[in-house]
């Protein structure tokens, strides 16, 4: 995939590999695409000859980038069983995943070959935006939809949690765990650990997560509709996850559509979900913005750790480091901010009693 | 040694150039979302090269003296074995990577005393003079370091 100049005939030879009804197969563009910040991503135009008729299309290839240059680890096997899956389902607009190079033997890497979506990402749609329309609440919803479908809906394949709790313990200790392998000893860890571990919220049916929910994610189609991609960190876990991780992405890099009117996207996630106020509301979404996050600026620090051992390098990678310090100073504001809230309601719950 | 101009100088300089000279130049997306990555990082850099080891100097006795408090207070064996193996494997040294490593293991002891402290209601306020100190002298350092950053080139 990364061979700029003998793509072009790779490919070819992959999807003729694929599709044996075309007489002939070319791809006559091939240029790696900017925006794809864990994975390596490719368009390429592609020609189709039969019977003297001619088609055109772009495609789009999602890989593996090169050893070594690696800001995240993710699994390319685990995200094409979830595609599939997903394709199946029918039940989340995703840009439908046509071929896999599961060995990298044909592509160079391990890749995903999909649909090209043309419409650009909501990411790109919202910045140039003022205001905002109907995308904060058609956003809940989306989300909303992607956590209705339960462990059963899903490849064997993806790990199931014993129960919630065994999610969220194990979340809780992938902080610790992250912490304790890595170079740097990072007391932020240590108490974002043991905070969580003391104020658990009250649990939720454990569903299908996206684990990279931002808007950079959500391509946008000339039809105006929304497509769910990157699903390399999807896993079964509680639906209140994605909701975290789209709050810290988005203050990192907004605009935060859930920020500007929480009351009403967490109304409309709720109508989409059937999940109750009690267990969805700004306090459990405070929780889990903490504790989500682990899923990636996990893996993120431990790329960090490989770079400061000689083991990776890459400016994206060094740039993540920004990233972990982000999320220090914003985690140790939320869980300030929570348990400043847990604190009135014992003493207005005290004050009742007493 | 030449030490003016100091690295911080030299290191936006080179942002400079690199903005001024190089960028215009660059036309592939891909290169521009790199250079633009880079200038980020350079100016990371430059923060760092003028605080760090002041700042991990001045954290290493803050964290020793709250530390030593929540090990007397408490009687925490754990706050108490990471605090003598910072002091024990202290180098002295202002050599980068050795004090380094002096940081990182005071920091296993501010860790350890958090801990502590969260574990045992009593101990709410010394707690919270634990998480001062990763407030106002690590976030909000990192902060000062994060400088210009952005993740740039995303969506």
């Amino acid at each position: 995939m990364h061979d700029l100049d003998a793509m072009p005939a790779r490919l070819a030879a992959f999807l003729q590999h694929h599709r044996d009804d075309v007489e002939l197969i070319e791809v006559t563009e091939y240029e790696p695409m900017a925006g794809g910040y864990s994975r390596s991503m490719a368009r390429a135009r592609v020609r189709y000859t039969s019977d003297g008729v001619t088609l055109e299309e772009s495609i789009v290839l999602r890989g593996d980038p090169p050893t070594g240059h690696s800001m995240i680890e993710t699994d390319r096997d685990h995200e094409w069983a979830v595609l599939r899956a997903l394709t199946e389902l029918g039940k989340i607009p995703i840009p439908s995943a046509r071929y896999y190079d599961g060995s990298g033997e044909h592509l160079g890497t391990k890749a995903i070959v999909m649909d090209h979506v043309t419409g650009g990402s909501l990411q790109a749609l919202i910045e140039k935006m003022s205001e905002y329309g109907d995308h904060p609440l058609r956003l809940a919803r989306l989300w909303g939809e992607i956590h209705t479908i339960t462990p059963e809906q899903l490849p064997t394949e993806m790990v199931r949690p014993d129960s919630w709790n065994a999610r969220i313990d194990e979340l809780i200790a992938t902080w610790r765990h992250y912490e304790g392998s890595s170079v740097n000893s990072d007391p932020t860890w240590r108490y974002i650990a043991a905070w969580l571990e003391a104020n658990k919220p009250l649990p939720l049916p454990l569903r299908l997560t996206h684990g990279d929910t931002q808007a950079p994610n959500v391509m946008i189609d000339h039809d105006d509709n929304y497509l769910v991609v990157d699903w390399e960190f999807a896993a079964i876990g509680d639906p209140r996850e994605d909701l975290g991780w789209y709050n810290i992405y988005s203050t990192a890099a907004g605009p935060n559509l859930y920020a500007l009117d929480p009351e009403a996207f967490l109304a409309v996630y709720r109508d989409a979900t059937g999940f109750g106020e009690a267990e969805v509301n700004q306090l459990t979404v405070g929780y889990f913005t903490v504790l989500s996050s682990i899923k990636i600026l996990g893996t993120i620090s431990s790329q960090l750790d490989k770079f400061a051992l000689g083991e990776n390098s890459g400016t994206m990678t060094s740039l993540q480091i920004g990233s972990i310090s982000f999320g220090h100073d914003n985690f140790i504001n939320a869980i300030a901010g929570m348990q400043a809230a847990f604190d009135a309601m014992a003493g207005a719950a005290e004050g009742t009693t007493s | 040694m030449i030490v003016r101009p100091t690295t911080a100088q030299l290191l936006r300089d080179v942002r400079n150039e690199l903005t001024g000279t190089v960028g215009p130049e660059v036309h592939s997306a891909t290169a521009k979302v790199a250079l633009e990555q880079i200038d980020i990082i350079l100016e990371q850099c430059a923060v760092r090269a003028e605080s760090e080891i002041s700042w991990m100097v001045e954290e290493i006795d803050e964290i020793d003296a709250y530390a030593a408090d929540v090990a007397h207070a408490t009687g925490d064996e754990a706050t108490s074995a990471a605090l003598d193996a910072g002091r024990a494997g202290r180098s002295g040294s202002l050599e980068l990577d050795a004090l380094a490593g002096d940081y990182n293991l005071m920091s296993e002891a501010l860790s350890c005393a958090i801990e502590a402290c969260l574990r045992d209601p009593d101990q709410r306020a010394m707690g919270d003079r634990g998480i001062e100190i990763l407030r106002l002298r690590r976030a909000e350092r990192e902060t000062v370091v994060r400088a210009n950053w952005r993740l740039v080139g995303r969506g």
